[in-house]
């Protein structure tokens, strides 16, 4: 079943809010992970393997760094990128 | 030996500590000693210098900068031990607290701190009021686990420096800072009495997934920080910095017993290759989660921190620093936080074709280093 980007979106968000220390108020796209929602790069990298085996996807190792996704949307559009990939 | 003690005021505040915290800064204690220097009127960005360098040891697959980083069960630290980094700074042997003065030369080269412990609440209280008294803040050593600010309160134990700079007694409280944001420490009030010594007084045990269980007593640990009067920091002993970081990432001496630099970085490739051949169990997925993730994130803050030193010390005394020299740095500096969150990811998910990725992060991370030593001074 293929996604559509906001669908993908919508389940990145989800998925950040379950992880994120930080995050009654919901996930913006475009909001510094770190900074607003306290997702550190130990959360970070829990939480793309999670996007791996939910999307059945794999991230390239040379941009593992929170400065890369630093965002919701820069998750989201990699898993897209990805999933269009495939 | 008895201590004598000295009267002191009822509240005393030390006005005008600056708040310092910078990321790239190694550790909570050294951002401490930031504030104290700041507020001496020393640039932090160039006494916090250190020496390029890296450290392996193949008997425990410990790594390292300028000392190995693990856990220890001691504060109990050598001067040899101490020393090793920091080159403006003399880290005197930690020792019990006599009530003695300690002279300091005012000409001596090197800014001191002292490490000093007391079993005593009452001595290491009357001191630290004495030393706020005189107008000096101090760094005290605290168990997270009895500060109800942070987020390990009543939850997790581990040693932490905050900044001290004041007391009152009719209200029963301390004045301090703790501004460590990579620990999501961002206090900066008053806390008990009471509070602040069951901090520094209950022994924290902490539960380390690779060595096994560490219980260090605190014995009210707490560092002074003194400067000599006629401190300066001097562009010799920066040239000296630099070369000695050559030499040291050349691995032409022994640090603290261990090779050092691109030997080390190469013994460590070439066992991290033969674990390609070996079933990779739980110690190994508990030693890259846990400690190669936390112990490289070091190595990259490290790294940050001479970049900062090279442009700080660059300005002050009119070097002209090449652009690739800061190219390489911050190439060296993202190989190894790459190579840190991939060492995460392999702990966390076992799956050996990490493992050549992460050996890549850090063969790029080398070939970085040794561009920018190559540019380095050599000693003259």
């Amino acid at each position: 079943m293929s996604l559509t980007k906001e669908q993908v979106q919508e389940q990145v968000c989800e998925m950040i809010a379950r992880f994120a220390p930080i995050a009654e108020n919901g996930i913006r796209l475009d909001a510094n992970l770190r900074e607003h929602y306290g997702v550190d790069s130990l959360i970070l990298v829990e939480l793309l393997v999670e996007a791996e085996e939910h999307f059945g996807i794999a991230f390239d190792s040379s941009s593992l760094t929170d400065e890369y996704f630093a965002t919701a949307d820069a998750i989201a559009s990699y898993v897209s990128s990805r999933l269009e990939a495939a | 030996m008895e201590i004598v003690r000295s009267a002191v005021p009822k509240r005393s505040i030390v006005e005008g500590v600056p708040r310092y915290y910078e990321p790239y800064v190694n550790d909570c204690f050294y951002n401490a000693y930031g504030a104290l220097l700041g507020f001496k009127g020393v640039d932090p960005a160039l006494a916090l210098a250190d020496y390029l360098s890296f450290l392996y040891d193949p008997m425990t697959e410990q790594i390292g900068v300028n000392y190995m980083l693990r856990s220890s069960d001691t504060f109990y630290y050598t001067e040899e031990e101490l020393n090793t980094s920091l080159p403006y700074a003399h880290l005197q042997a930690t020792k019990e607290f006599s009530g003695e003065e300690e002279a300091l030369d005012p000409d001596a080269p090197r800014y001191e701190v002292r490490l000093y412990t007391h079993p005593s609440a009452e001595v290491a209280e009357q001191r630290l009021k004495e030393r706020l008294a005189e107008g000096e803040p101090m760094i005290v050593v605290v168990n997270l686990y009895e500060i109800p600010y942070h987020g390990a309160y009543q939850k997790q134990h581990g040693i932490h420096a905050v900044v001290v700079t004041g007391y009152d007694e009719e209200q029963g409280v301390y004045h301090l800072f703790d501004k460590y944001e990579m620990s999501n420490s961002n206090f900066d009030g008053t806390l008990p009495r009471d509070v602040v010594e069951a901090g520094r007084s209950t022994s924290s045990v902490t539960e380390n997934p690779v060595s096994g269980t560490t219980v260090r007593q605190m014995e009210h640990l707490w560092m002074e920080v003194q400067v000599p009067s006629h401190f300066q920091l001097k562009e010799g002993s920066a040239k000296q910095l630099l070369s000695e970081s050559r030499r040291r990432m050349e691995g032409r001496d022994l640090l603290l017993g261990y090779p050092c630099g691109f030997p080390a970085m190469d013994d460590f490739l070439e066992a991290l290759q033969a674990k390609r051949s070996r079933p990779f169990d739980d110690t190994e997925k508990r030693r890259f989660r846990f400690y190669y993730n936390r112990s490289l994130k070091t190595i990259v803050r490290q790294r940050r921190r001479f970049l900062v030193f090279l442009q700080r010390a660059g300005a002050a005394f009119g070097w002209t620093i090449p652009a690739e020299a800061k190219e390489w740095l911050e190439e060296a500096a993202l190989r190894w936080d790459i190579a840190a969150n991939v060492a995460l990811k392999l702990g966390l998910t076992g799956k050996l074709a990490l493992l050549d990725d992460f050996i890549e992060q850090l063969r790029l991370a080398r070939a970085a280093e040794e561009q920018l030593v190559s540019w380095l001074p050599a000693r003259e």
